[in-house]
């Protein structure tokens, strides 16, 4: 008798038990006939679906804060997209287009930038983009980062019109003032610089709700935003710090957003999920080697580092990163953006080519090299490490902690040999100045400046048309990369967005990684 | 006893306080620059300079440790360099995550691990024994991350039956906060249950072979009553030790469980703090691990003496 009220007391607990977790997990395996069949519907029924839902996207890492400054990174780019407006916004080929600004006007022979705003832009806070609130936020960066060229004055000149005075011309002026998220003055003032890093204030179709530290960040629509949309009620981003978790939420139906590393992207093509990217590469990253010049040694031959750059088979590298994903880097740009030279010969992988540099440079019977990489890029250190020694070099491998790495790359302490070196794709004259510039400060602390391409980012700094812009970044990708050959481009990383099939208008991935529109997002 | 407590509690607060010391030590010999560590290579030197005095790191190695060590006497962990939040709000949010999980983690695998332990070694050679051993072992062998990406795959992702992450208060929506805990829940008592039935069942094989067992037997004793009043006694206080080293954990938390479910909990917290370089959240978890664990040993040596009195006596 009592094991048969044991036997009934388990049962009726696993029963509940089975009932409660196929009860509430039927919620959410909608089949996908049935998604189907609803968005197959007459017109103002798709519209009335259209509207509304919280967009559940993730990030891999959270951010510190969002004032302008600080964001640096992809998932900050796109959440603060969401809440925040530039002046400008990348087109297809990369150049800066008004978006809050109506025009951009260039003045280079009074070293004028001037920004006409658009009317009726309002915060989110109630408070007018006007030409004051411009300055404010272009003095700020000024202040924080100095990183907008020689500025002398920004001067409001009407309440929608900027005019910033350069003393010396800054041809990338556009796009860095075209660039920046524009912060709500009045509420910096009110919430101080911890509180706005927090709750950031800006035009965009989105309102900061809510940030759970190490959780998740909760955004609400703007009833007033001041262009179309936006059409859904929120976003929630969780913070998903573990690829694979992010890749499981996303397949199980938990993320409708996702840009998952190459392994997990291989994983989404097979299950037939689409990728929505459309230029994976803008925005993105070049990865390479960059040689010590500086200190004595082999390397400061440039035969010795022209035979490096034979001997770097880059198919072989971008198959076993990426099964072939990834295009190919001979210089800086991407094809199809603006800055990219279509007559560009650069080092192509010649293992013969290779071993005549070598012997030239007097190394006949082959020769030692250390490579300087931070831990987490052990996986491509090795596969260079192979290519290299496919050539005939001996690779002496130096792992060092990332912020070792970036303390050597950018800090001062420098590197030995040869460093993976990792930059912007789509390289403007401000790029190449931050590297090979007159005054550097990413990735130069073991590099010899070259007066030739110290004087040619000068030029292009002061060039005052695209066409001389154009001119200068070609000859420099082929100062950098051909003839002084300082680095050995490979390839650039891709960054894909897959999106659940009811989601629309995202346009994220488009004109480049970190843009999207935000306001015009649609979930069905 | 009270002097013998007065004497332990001492002995703890030396503990702690050479813990806090060694890992303030240790995270300030790290290889590697903070700023760096927190804001990436892309930074320009103002920016470095303005980030390098906010941690203040311009000052010497004792201060800094001096400064927070009078903050925690004072009830502040100081104030997250990675969140920009007071630690406190960060610890107040993760540690009941965490200790609810664990707690739950730890009532069962304890109390399940007890059971198949001593039903293991009672019979011990029989095809529960076997099962129970086999069952054991596997689960002693498999990873936990293993165990938790499997069930994902099959629960989540395939059947979509369960969450594949998060963390839910049942008072806020009990349905899915079961449903959120049922994985972590189950990976977590698999991966400890191992530990404590190979530890019972081993205890209690070499207490049911003593004299005294083979004595309350010849006495005529009830085989139940011998296990409970006689072999399970003698048997738990290893198992007892195990517990306290667990009760650890209940704070410490599992980052991979956390990681692999994306629980916002304390080892979550503190792995990615030790990859931030953020100092003061890493002291506070380790400082409250530390603390507990030393309260835990404490608990289990009075523990120790009403489970044995001649532990007590002696």
């Amino acid at each position: 008798m009592r094991k048969g009220k044991k036997g009934i007391t388990w049962l009726t607990v696993i029963a509940l038990a089975a009932s409660l977790m196929a009860g509430c997990g039927a919620k959410e395996k909608v089949p996908e006939e049935t998604q189907d069949k609803s968005s197959a519907g007459d017109e103002s029924t798709v519209k009335e679906e259209e509207t509304g839902g919280i967009l559940r996207m993730s990030m891999s890492m959270e951010p510190t804060g969002f004032l302008s400054t600080d964001i640096s990174f992809l998932d900050s780019y796109i959440l603060a997209s969401f809440v925040m407006e530039r002046l400008g916004r990348l087109d297809k080929a990369g150049q800066m287009e008004p978006f809050l600004a109506e025009e951009f006007i260039e003045n280079p022979e009074d070293m004028t930038l001037t920004v006409r705003l658009k009317d009726g832009i309002k915060y989110s806070d109630g408070s007018t983009l006007d030409a004051e609130n411009v300055k404010w936020n272009i003095e700020y960066v000024q202040e924080v980062k100095a990183s907008l060229g020689a500025i002398e004055s920004v001067e409001a000149v009407d309440p929608k019109t900027v005019v910033i005075t350069y003393s010396e011309w800054n041809s990338s002026g556009v796009n860095q003032i075209g660039g920046l998220f524009m912060m709500s003055s009045q509420a910096f003032e009110e919430l101080g610089e911890d509180g706005f890093q927090k709750k950031p204030v800006g035009t965009g179709p989105f309102l900061f709700d809510s940030w759970d530290a190490g959780e998740k960040i909760s955004l609400v629509r703007q009833d007033n935003y001041w262009g179309e949309g936006p059409y859904i009620d929120g976003v929630e981003f969780k913070l998903i710090e573990d690829a694979q978790a992010r890749l499981s939420a996303f397949m199980a139906g938990e993320l409708d957003v996702i840009s998952p590393g190459i392994n997990e992207a291989e994983t989404l093509d097979a299950a037939g999920y689409p990728c929505v990217s459309e230029n994976p590469v803008v925005g993105g990253m070049l990865r390479g080697l960059i040689f010590n010049t500086l200190d004595e040694g082999p390397l400061q031959d440039v035969k010795v580092r022209e035979a490096v750059c034979h001997a770097v088979n880059r198919e072989e590298v971008i198959q076993a990163v990426s099964g072939g994903k990834y295009p190919m880097a001979d210089q800086f740009s991407a094809k199809g953006f603006w800055s990219y030279n279509d007559n560009l010969e650069t080092y192509q992988y010649d293992i013969e080519k290779c071993k005549e540099l070598l012997a030239e440079a007097g190394y006949e019977d082959g020769i030692t090299l250390p490579l300087t990489y931070p831990a987490s890029d052990v996986e491509l250190a090795t596969i260079m490490q192979g290519v290299l020694e496919k050539a005939g070099f001996t690779i002496e491998m130096n792992s060092v902690e990332q912020s070792v790495f970036d303390q050597a790359v950018v800090g001062g302490g420098g590197w030995d040999g040869i460093a993976m070196w990792t930059s912007g794709s789509g390289q403007e004259i401000n790029g190449f100045n931050d590297t090979f510039g007159e005054h550097p400060f990413f990735f130069c602390s073991s590099l010899e400046p070259v007066p030739e391409i110290v004087e040619l980012i000068n030029e292009g700094k002061a060039a005052t048309s695209q066409e001389d812009i154009k001119v200068c970044t070609d000859k420099l990708q082929e100062l950098i990369c051909v003839k002084h050959c300082l680095v050995c481009p490979v390839f650039m990383p891709s960054t894909f967005f897959y999106t659940q099939k009811n989601i629309s208008d995202m346009n994220i991935g488009i004109e480049s990684v970190n843009q999207l529109t935000p306001q015009l997002i649609k979930i069905k | 006893m009270g002097k013998y407590f007065l004497k332990r509690f001492g002995q703890m607060l030396v503990v702690l306080f050479l813990v806090t010391f060694f890992v303030y030590l240790l995270l300030d010999l790290i290889p590697g620059d903070p700023v760096y560590a927190i804001l990436g290579n892309k930074i320009r030197p103002e920016q470095y300079e303005r980030v390098y005095k906010e941690l203040g790191l311009d000052k010497p190695f004792l201060v800094r440790y001096g400064e927070w060590l009078s903050g925690l006497v004072q009830g502040d962990f100081g104030r997250s360099i990675y969140y920009k939040v007071p630690v406190v709000e960060l610890l107040a949010k993760r540690l009941p995550i965490t200790f609810f999980i664990n707690v739950i983690v730890m009532t069962i695998s304890t109390s399940l691990g007890i059971w198949m332990g001593i039903i293991s070694a009672v019979r011990r050679g029989s095809k529960v024994d076997n099962f129970i051993t086999v069952f054991s072992n596997i689960f002693a062998c498999v990873p936990g991350f293993w165990i938790g990406i499997i069930l994902v795959y099959f629960l989540a992702v395939k059947l979509q039956i369960l969450p594949t992450m998060g963390f839910t208060w049942p008072w806020e929506d009990f349905a899915l906060s079961v449903r959120q805990l049922i994985m972590p829940i189950l990976v977590g008592v698999l991966t400890s249950l191992s530990v404590m039935t190979r530890q019972t069942r081993s205890s209690m094989l070499e207490v049911v072979n003593q004299d005294y067992i083979r004595t309350a037997r010849a006495k005529g004793m009830k085989e139940k009553d011998i296990i409970r009043k006689h072999a399970i006694r003698n048997a738990l206080i290893p198992v007892i030790t195990l517990m306290g080293i667990g009760i650890g954990f209940i704070f410490g938390g599992s980052p991979i469980i956390e990681t692999v479910f994306s629980i916002p909990g304390m080892g979550n917290l503190l792995v990615s703090a030790i990859g931030n370089r953020d100092i003061p959240v890493v002291q506070a978890c380790v400082f409250i691990m530390a603390a507990v664990i030393c309260m835990a040993n404490m608990a289990v040596d009075i523990v120790y003496g009403l489970v044995d009195p001649r532990i007590r006596v002696k």
